[in-house]
């Protein structure tokens, strides 16, 4: 299941690359020539094929999950980051590749597959974590003045909140990430989490139009799912 | 190490995040004007497709890379920012500045703050 959303996120993701051909072309903002790139796999056209061919990829694995589609795919969101200097949309990128590159392992190797789908709940559980753990550290995400300033100048947020309300949020979201690894001792919790989970993401996307973000994370929740409750502590 | 960044996993979102900068343009000599960014209304479709929201996101990072960098006239954040202030120049214009401006909260203040400004470059 985590490789079919994940590939369903990829096949999005390189059409949207796709239409914004105009901004990495020879003469857009992010040209190759701007970024020293090679021209081998970052031409304009050599780049355009490796998209197109990621929208087959992914509809390839969509259809009959496998290695070979996966490892293309993963390959293809690396060079979209090298292409964009380290990433295009931040975490997501990475989520996305990391989902990617386990879920090819399994696909090559299926006596791995238990051990790819740790990986990706580990990763997913850890990134809630992490965040929340950032955030928690960081004096103006406790009082909610962070909040306030990303809201107040994100380019598709209309959404404006003053500091003691978006302290009240923040407060929110943090519980929710460093709780978020419970999900793995035992599977009726998981499915709270990825409930709040799949809530936290769409108010996200509301917000910020993460979309992303959304699709890279949610491709986790099944591989979460399988491994919870599996380990007795 | 651009190419190796997303093969390291890390979670640390929003870890810089004390400041949020913004871009603004000068054309002419006028006034200085906040960098137009392209935000078409919300629909759920955005969900599935959002090429000009993951564009916006992307110009984010990019100023933030830029607010971050130790010497920001050097680089090639700089050279990128420079090009996206000419994209958004308007037909007639013929020199233009561009500058980026740092907000954040002091003493539970919000302070706006001059990060670097360009000299004046020809179109």
């Amino acid at each position: 299941m985590s490789e079919r959303l994940i590939a369903f996120a990829v096949f999005w993701q390189a059409l949207e690359m796709l239409s914004l051909r105009r901004w990495w072309s020879d003469r857009g903002v992010w040209s190759r020539a701007r970024l020293k790139l090679p021209r081998v796999q970052f031409g304009q056209t050599a780049f355009t094929s490796v998209l197109v061919c990621m929208t087959g990829a992914a509809l390839w694995v969509m259809i009959r999950p496998n290695g070979i589609g996966l490892l293309w795919l993963a390959i293809g969101v690396w060079l979209i980051a090298i292409r964009w200097r380290g990433s295009f949309n931040g975490g997501s990128d990475a989520m996305t590749f990391h989902v990617l590159a386990a879920c090819a392992v399994a696909g090559f190797f299926p006596s791995l597959r238990t051990m790819a789908l740790w990986y990706i709940a580990i990763q997913s559980c850890l990134s809630y974590f992490v965040a929340g753990l950032v955030k928690l550290r960081r004096p103006g995400w406790r009082d909610g003045s962070s909040l306030n300033l990303i809201l107040l100048h994100s380019p598709s947020s209309k959404l404006r909140m003053e500091v003691p309300a978006a302290g009240v949020w923040t407060w929110l979201a943090m519980l929710f990430e460093l709780s978020f690894p419970l999900a793995l001792l035992d599977r009726r919790i998981a499915l709270g989490m990825i409930v709040l989970g799949t809530g936290f993401h769409l108010s996200n996307f509301r917000t910020f139009g993460l979309n992303r973000f959304f699709w890279a994370w949610v491709s986790t929740y099944p591989a979460i799912f399988a491994v919870s409750g599996s380990v007795k502590f | 190490m651009n190419a190796l960044r997303i093969l390291i996993p890390s979670w640390r979102f929003f870890d810089d995040l004390g400041a949020v900068p913004r871009l603004e343009i000068r054309e002419d000599g006028g006034e200085w004007r906040a960098f137009a960014y392209r935000a078409p209304a919300f629909s759920w479709s955005q969900l599935f497709f959002n090429p000009t929201g993951n564009l916006n996101h992307a110009i984010g990072n990019l100023l933030n890379r830029l607010m971050l960098e130790d010497e920001p006239g050097h680089t090639p954040t700089y050279a990128l920012v420079e090009a996206l202030a000419r994209e958004s120049l308007g037909r007639d214009t013929s020199r233009f500045q561009f500058r980026l401006m740092v907000t954040r909260f002091v003493n539970g203040e919000m302070r706006e703050d001059e990060r670097l400004t360009s000299p004046e470059l020809p179109r």
